[in-house]
């Protein structure tokens, strides 16, 4: 099955985050996560690994500040294309380690359930984020280099993969940007999630742009599945995720944090329980949100829990 | 004359760079009392835009947009303004910067945007700032503030560092130390020894004004 097929049909459950887990192994502070993709591959693999047997479906590569420009500030740019692809090959790695255990080999069966298995078949999305260029007015950057941006970060990259996921964008014109690009320089669905914060007026990305305006565009450009990551923790995102189901008939996809990080050790550390976490994700399906995953802060704990949850209810 | 001084207000709030420096001029020729023009014109307009942005009404661009405004038009008075240093002296030195290893430009630049149309002098370092060179800056700047934005999990932790070199440095207590960034936040700046937190541009500069003023 289609990865966007299966995420129409609902309850379909991503991964969490990536950059806090290989902080946790010592990704030294200030390091781009993407370049242990090069130096420490069976890390990431693990991490992968972990969401996959904790029951995710859809994994989400290593690859959010893969696109040139960011890597360029540190002095990585040229190795866009060998971080990406490299971040691919990893998640799928991943993936087929578990898909073997499945027995049979016939392609009849390749849809069959894998045995011991609660999902049929699983899935990698290529990892998109912000370009860190702001655009004009505000900014100096031009639409057209936001575009390039993303286009270099899907063409750089030359493993294939089930979707594309643009996460974590905070300006809608260059989310825009970014959906029409993945969609030219891509065959495979794109998902587009932007981060909006809760004032006194309601929800609203730090430019200002509107949830169910925003979701409306998206879905204009071609964008086949929208939603909301990062920035509120899981409980608010209930409350967005009912105003987005009202605004588009599209697949809709929340990944909230776990709570707002406190510092433990010199290390940031995430207040909120898996299973809290749990059941705000149930709610956010009960809510209609297609697919549920988990951004800053949750781990493979947090995955299980909300997998477990899902078999109960 | 309040007409003139409310079209200055209205011109910082609507960050309209062009009639603001040319309302900024204008009081030049007519050799208003800049300090006035300032405080009952310009300035207002900027903590208007600062309550429309705790208000929700205001977003980043309106806001960056006001104080580039007031940035300008202060600029253009600055002259009239340093000839009345007795009243209009600088409210003190900031060093501002993103942490090392961070990139994120946006939130930080605008706070130096704004402690700027807020009267302060501000040396903006840029993006991923090594932790040594907040030091040297501050030094070398005499700063009173150093402010020091972090919008990753992964480079917050440098705040703590660079508050260390301060210490041995010698200068940890000539410098006030603010934080900001989306995962940092109060308790955060007190387990790392910052005396002070901001969760966004206009509360940055209320954060200032207080830590200065102790």
């Amino acid at each position: 099955m289609n990865v966007l097929d299966r995420i129409s049909e609902g309850r379909v459950l991503f991964d969490g985050a990536m950059g806090t887990m290989l902080i946790a192994r010592g990704l030294s502070l200030g390091r781009p996560p993407e370049q242990w993709n090069l130096d420490h591959p069976s890390l990431v693999r693990d991490v992968h690994l972990a969401y996959v047997q904790a029951g995710a479906e859809v994994i989400g590569t290593n690859t959010f500040g893969g696109s040139p420009g960011r890597l360029a500030s540190f002095r990585l740019g040229r190795a866009a294309g060998k971080f990406n692809t490299a971040g691919v090959l990893l998640a799928r790695d991943a993936v087929s380690v578990v898909a073997g255990t499945r027995e049979t080999v016939d392609d009849e069966d390749r849809d069959a359930p894998l045995r011991g298995s609660p999902v049929p078949s699983r899935f990698v999305a290529l990892s998109i984020g912000p370009t860190g260029k702001m655009l004009s007015p505000v900014g100096k950057t031009p639409p057209e280099e936001i575009t390039d941006e993303i286009a270099e970060q899907v063409l750089g990259t030359k493993t294939p993969y089930d979707m594309i996921l643009l996460e974590t964008m905070f300006d809608l014109r260059e989310a825009l940007l970014a959906v029409a690009a993945a969609k030219k320089h891509a065959s495979v669905p794109v998902a587009a999630t932007l981060t909006f914060m809760k004032n006194p007026r309601g929800f609203f990305t730090i430019m200002g742009d509107e949830p169910s305006i925003a979701m409306r565009k998206l879905e204009a450009v071609g964008a086949d599945v929208v939603g909301a990551n990062c920035t509120i923790a899981s409980a608010e995102m209930i409350e967005l995720a009912r105003k987005l189901r009202e605004s588009t008939d599209l697949p809709l996809l929340c990944q909230p944090n776990a709570g707002k990080p406190r510092v433990k050790d010199g290390l940031p550390v995430y207040d909120q329980t898996p299973a809290e976490f749990a059941r705000d994700a149930l709610a956010l399906f009960a809510a209609g949100i297609n697919a549920v995953g988990g951004c800053c802060g949750t781990t493979p704990q947090f995955i299980r829990e909300v997998r477990a949850g899902m078999s109960r209810h | 004359m309040p007409d003139f001084f409310s079209l200055c207000s209205e011109a910082v709030l609507k960050g309209d760079k062009t009639t603001a420096v040319r309302l900024a001029r204008e009081a030049l020729d007519r050799r208003l009392d800049a300090v006035e023009v300032v405080e009952r014109g310009f300035a207002v307009g900027i903590r208007e835009a600062g309550r429309l942005w705790q208000a929700g009404e205001y977003f980043l661009p309106e806001l960056a947009f006001s104080a580039e405004t007031m940035t300008a038009a202060v600029d253009v008075m600055r002259p009239a303004l340093l000839g009345d240093s007795s009243r209009a002296s600088s409210k003190g030195t900031v060093v501002i910067g993103t942490i090392q290893g961070d990139i994120h430009d946006i939130g930080k630049t605008l706070v130096a945007t704004m402690l700027a149309a807020n009267g302060y002098r501000v040396i903006d370092l840029g993006s991923d700032v090594t932790y040594e060179r907040f030091v040297e800056e501050a030094k070398n700047h005499r700063a009173d503030l150093v402010c020091m934005s972090a919008l990753l999990t992964t480079t917050m932790v440098g705040q703590r560092e660079v508050i260390r070199l301060l210490g041995d440095a010698g200068i940890r207590d000539r410098v006030r130390v603010l934080v900001g960034g989306a995962p940092t936040s109060g308790v955060w700046a007190g387990e790392i020894g910052a005396d002070g937190y901001a969760e966004n541009a206009v509360e940055a500069v209320h954060v200032a004004d207080t830590l200065l003023a102790s």
